[in-house]
């Protein structure tokens, strides 16, 4: 579900470096991620949601 | 039975609106709202806030109590809230109301996160003044958890809280003129193009606001609902969003604004006024107020309070409104030291008051369009506001009855210091119609006087008046 409000992405993420050191592996992951999901089979694609339809 | 009135700035959320009824204030929820309600009602930390004054007292009422609305929202709940007696919005608060305005925000926030719940929103417009006291007022923001998010209102609260803070900590720029100019807030982007150099070394500006611009830059084509995905999946999680809003508070609580002195500040010292001059002034204001019962008052030039604190033993609640951020912010911590919360100050140019502002100009109201007060003060005010900003003396009474109060006001004569300290800045005979003799003869035009005092300087005169319809 989303919220009313457009909470916009780089928004989103940049909060995972204000939260700290825990937050920074979150970023470096989620940017890991994005750098290996061609990679990945599309189960695992499927599961982060980059093949939703719109 | 009279008309259901829709708040026009209660449109976005559709969850939860909020509409007056018969004077009282009433929430609609959907049945996503009532849901997010019922685990509010249930937090230990909801009926903890309201008696702390920090959340608007809120009680369940029969859905029977809200007509439906002609919108057609399906509202199957209804709440009730106590009335703000007078709303003013966030480009009409200091430095230090802002401030401890977001805090109040951040922690119902860090509270809520314990009880399973989370903020739809981060709007400093979700937050009045009952006096001194910030309120926070949209119960609708509450929303439960959704595990692996972060905060969707963080951006907003950038936007209306955290950048303004941070213009006028770090960079000593006034910021209400640029809530003023967009009810959304300052964008990440434009603030980053301002800090620049050793700026990005002061707190909170690398991440919140360097970053936050590059980041909003790069990934502005995703769509926040994949983003959320993939962040959940990278193993974000509601501790991490209880980490990021305690890094917020302890900014914005550590931030302060280094100003030590204005034009006004000293006005105290540095204006000709006795105390025997101020001691009458005290005694024809509270003389003309007193027994009156008085709901609303307006000080208009307010200063730092001297007369509101006089009117306020006379009435239940007084605005004083003032163009000097920096005495009104020092009014505003005394009050606040004191928990008043009967007197609320207000920034405002009296030469260019707030004007209606969002959608259709409705959202916010203009500031002299929120209620009428039932008298009003208007103490060394007027040669400012007809010397400095050219306003005739006929228009500015005009606008003093248009106002419908009693009204108690000074005319500064123009031999007095003050008077001629202006008039020097101006040329010679250009204010020829700025007399004494002129203005009473338009103020008995509109207003019956039942009282005037002549200071014993002979250059000040207070009047007491009633508007005559």
């Amino acid at each position: 579900m989303l919220a009313y409000l457009d909470a916009a992405s780089g928004s989103l993420i940049v909060q995972a470096i204000v939260a700290g050191a825990a937050g920074a592996a979150v970023f470096f992951k989620l940017g890991w991620r994005r750098i290996t999901s061609p990679f990945r089979r599309r189960t695992a694609a499927a599961e982060v949601g980059e093949h939703d339809e719109p | 039975m009279s008309d259901l009135e829709l708040e026009p700035a209660s449109f976005r959320d559709p969850a939860s609106t909020v509409a007056y009824l018969d004077g009282r204030v009433l929430r609609g929820l959907t049945k996503d709202g009532a849901a997010d309600f019922d685990t509010l009602a249930a937090a230990p930390f909801f009926a903890k806030a309201m008696d702390e004054g920090k959340l608007v007292r809120t009680t369940q009422v029969p859905v029977e109590d809200l007509p439906q609305s002609v919108r057609g929202d399906a509202w199957v709940r209804a709440l009730e809230h106590e009335r703000i007696p007078f709303v003013t919005y966030p480009y009409e608060w200091t430095f230090s109301m802002l401030r401890d305005a977001a805090l109040v925000h951040l922690d119902l926030l860090l509270a809520a996160l314990d009880a399973d719940l989370t903020m739809k929103d981060g709007y400093a417009y979700n937050l009045a003044f009952t006096g001194a006291r910030p309120v926070f007022i949209d119960v609708g923001s509450f929303e439960r958890v959704r595990p692996g998010e972060p905060w969707a209102g963080y951006r907003q609260f950038c936007q209306t809280m955290l950048y303004p803070l941070l213009l006028q900590a770090h960079k000593d720029v006034r910021f209400q003129p640029w809530l003023r100019g967009a009810v959304q807030g300052i964008q990440p982007q434009d603030l980053a193009k301002l800090f620049t150099g050793t700026d990005k070394m002061k707190p909170g500006v690398l991440k919140h606001v360097s970053l936050h611009g590059a980041m909003d830059q790069r990934y502005s084509k995703s769509r926040a609902q994949d983003t959320q995905k993939e962040l959940k999946a990278a193993g974000f999680s509601t501790e991490l969003q209880k980490a990021t809003v305690t890094a917020i508070r302890k900014l914005v609580a550590k931030l302060e604004w280094g100003r030590s002195a204005s034009e006004w500040n000293d006005y105290q010292k540095t204006s000709t006024y006795t105390d025997a001059d101020r001691e009458i002034k005290k005694a024809f204001v509270a003389k003309a107020l007193q027994g009156k019962g008085a709901r609303l008052v307006f000080d208009l030039g307010g200063n730092d309070g001297t007369y509101s604190r006089v009117a306020a033993d006379h009435a239940d609640y007084v605005v004083c409104a003032d163009g000097d951020d920096l005495v009104l912010d020092g009014l505003y911590r005394s009050l606040r030291k004191e928990g008043n919360t009967q007197i609320l100050p207000a920034y405002l140019d009296l030469g260019d008051p707030s004007p209606g502002l969002g959608w259709r100009g409705r959202e916010r109201a203009a500031f002299f369009d929120r209620a009428r007060p039932d008298a009003v003060l208007a103490l060394a005010l007027l040669h400012h506001l007809a010397i400095t900003g050219n306003v005739p003396l006929a228009e500015l009474v005009d606008w003093l009855h248009a106002l419908g109060g009693r009204l108690v006001v000074e005319f500064v004569d123009p031999t007095d210091p003050m008077a001629d300290r202006l008039l020097a800045n101006k040329p010679p005979g250009m204010h020829g119609d700025y007399r004494r003799e002129v203005f009473e003869r338009l103020l008995e035009a509109r207003f019956d006087i039942a009282d005037r005092e002549e200071f014993p300087s002979g250059t000040r005169t207070l009047y007491h008046a009633t508007p005559r319809r």
